[in-house]
């Protein structure tokens, strides 16, 4: 009972905010923040979770392209060779109709590959946590094999990373940005807010209130605001993510978050700390500037 | 109690409202501020109950140098401060209740005292069946009921009301007063701003008057105040 009126006590507010104009757009435009930065953190898991699945796939492949006019019994030792390396798993020669199988997607079905000097590939597994000495490797098989390639993908990963870094400043920014546009628009807000309820502050100052006492009336009413705003972001968001979700499945996406939808708890993580933030930061940023401002005040 | 020593109150580059003002309430005591509007009657309340700092001059509330305390001195002071404003100053979208309730919760004290004591002190202002009206829908003198409940609930050491008989009739003005001398009989120094001399004239309380800035003893009183607050 007695919790039961402290809260009362807590959440009475004093200030007339229900006629504010700001309670109305408000949480609206809080909300589309929440949804951008709510799809900007969809978007970071998204990419994290690309990143790892092809850096999973990658790591543990190698690729050794041989020319096309190499004699069988070289394409055995340079098999042996990469049998006998350590950490070497298995080494598995295309068959020529498995290496057109892969040319299918850029050459088309009409091509006749076979009159095509088309390189033999060796799919090459390897043990993700060894180390292998690829100087001393390619050596040994150029020993055997003149201008046969080894290929482990870290040129081509490193470039695909260096650019899903950069997208992913890019979208820590934006979420900056909708951040800072958050606490912008609430500074202004508060002070509109003291301008309009002026004659209120100066009432419960001379009855006697502190500053904590009328910033406390402000933060509550931001932090409402704010909720109110991250919920509805939130929604949104998740409705979206819901429905791209499938989409993402039809189209086969190597993407988690787009396979497992509504099941992902990183989404339902990441909108509850957007939604939560959205209150929080409104709420912080209401009492700063309300102090700052009362402070002034006689 | 509250002590004002050579105090001047001036708005800008414009002529001083108050000149070297003087100014002595002891504990306990019942006092009259007249004078004709615009005379600076209202500044010199404001100095007093803190909403404006003096230009120069002393300004002491309990035995505290105001003009040298800090924030928090100042809200420590005005709690011991009941104010009926000219104008009431009710807060609209509050009830009857609340706006009485406000003093009380400003100060932290517990909703079981508010829920006791405020209908309480609202029925003896006769303002038992509007408790959770809003004060818009009142007569002008259930509105200064209002003001004046809330000004003294939290049983203030002095009690300012400016102009408080300003917009009534003789007989009420009366019973105002009548209300604010058992208010002091408590112990709460009473100081009233009226412009009508006549009707202060009536009572035999000490009156101070203010004439364009300059504030002099008009008359000493004869009543016996109430003894000072131990």
């Amino acid at each position: 009972m007695i919790t039961r009126l402290n809260l009362v006590r807590q959440f009475r507010l004093d200030l007339p905010f229900q006629q504010d104009a700001s309670g109305r757009f408000l949480p609206w435009i809080i909300a589309l923040m929440v949804y951008l930065a709510a799809m900007g953190g969809v978007g970071l898991i998204w990419l994290g979770d690309t990143l790892s699945q092809w850096d999973a796939s990658l790591a543990s492949a190698l690729t050794l392209q041989l020319p096309a006019d190499t004699s069988q019994p070289r394409i055995d030792m340079a098999l042996g060779a990469l049998k006998q390396t350590k950490g070497v798993v298995s080494a598995h020669l295309l068959q020529p109709d498995e290496t057109t199988k892969l040319l299918q997607p850029w050459l088309g079905n009409s091509v006749a590959t076979a009159t095509l000097p088309l390189p033999r590939l060796v799919d090459v597994q390897i043990d993700p946590h060894a180390t292998i000495d690829y100087t001393t490797l390619r050596q040994q098989l150029d020993s055997i094999i003149p201008n046969a390639q080894l290929d482990n993908n870290r040129t081509w990963l490193g470039g695909v990373r260096a650019f899903a870094l950069r997208i992913e400043g890019v979208i820590t920014t934006g979420v900056i940005v909708v951040t800072a546009l958050i606490v912008t628009i609430i500074i202004f807000t508060a002070r509109i807010g003291l301008a309009i309820h002026r004659s209120v502050i100066e009432l419960l100052h001379l009855l006697g209130a502190r500053d904590d006492y009328i910033a406390r009336q402000f933060q509550i009413h931001a932090l409402s605001l704010g909720l109110r705003g991250g919920v509805i972001g939130g929604i949104a968001a998740a409705l979206t993510v819901v429905i791209l979700g499938p989409a993402g499945h039809v189209l086969e996406l190597p993407v988690p978050i787009a396979t497992y939808g509504i099941f992902d708890w990183r989404l339902w993580l990441l909108l509850l700390v957007a939604g939560l933030a959205a209150g929080g930061v409104a709420m912080a940023t209401a009492r700063i500037t309300v102090l700052r401002q009362l402070a002034r005040m006689p | 109690m509250v002590r004002l020593e050579n105090v001047g109150k001036r708005y800008g580059t414009d002529a001083e409202i108050l000149r070297d003002v003087s100014l002595k309430l002891d504990a306990g005591g019942f006092y009259f501020l007249t004078g004709v509007s615009g005379a600076g009657k209202t500044t010199l309340l404001k100095l007093i109950y803190l909403a404006e700092p003096p230009t120069r001059g002393l300004v002491s509330l309990f035995d505290t140098d105001a003009s040298k305390a800090d924030r928090a001195t100042h809200t420590a002071l005005r709690r011991r401060i009941g104010i009926v404003f000219q104008d009431f100053r009710l807060v609209d979208h509050l009830s009857v209740r609340d706006n009485v309730a406000l003093p009380l919760r400003i100060a932290g004290a517990p909703e079981r005292e508010i829920r006791d004591n405020v209908p309480e002190l609202l029925g003896w202002m006769g303002l038992e069946g509007k408790l959770d009206f809003p004060p818009a829908t009142l007569s002008g003198g259930e509105q200064q009921r209002v003001a004046i409940a809330r000004a003294i609930v939290r049983r203030p050491d002095l009690l300012i009301a400016d102009e408080p008989t300003g917009n009534v009739d003789d007989e009420i003005a009366m019973l105002l007063v009548r209300v604010f001398e058992r208010i002091n009989k408590l112990g709460t120094t009473v100081l009233i701003a009226t412009h009508d001399v006549a009707f202060a004239r009536q009572f035999s309380h000490r009156r101070y008057h203010i004439d364009r800035g300059v504030l002099s003893l008009a008359s000493e009183g004869a009543v016996a105040d109430a003894a000072p607050v131990e």
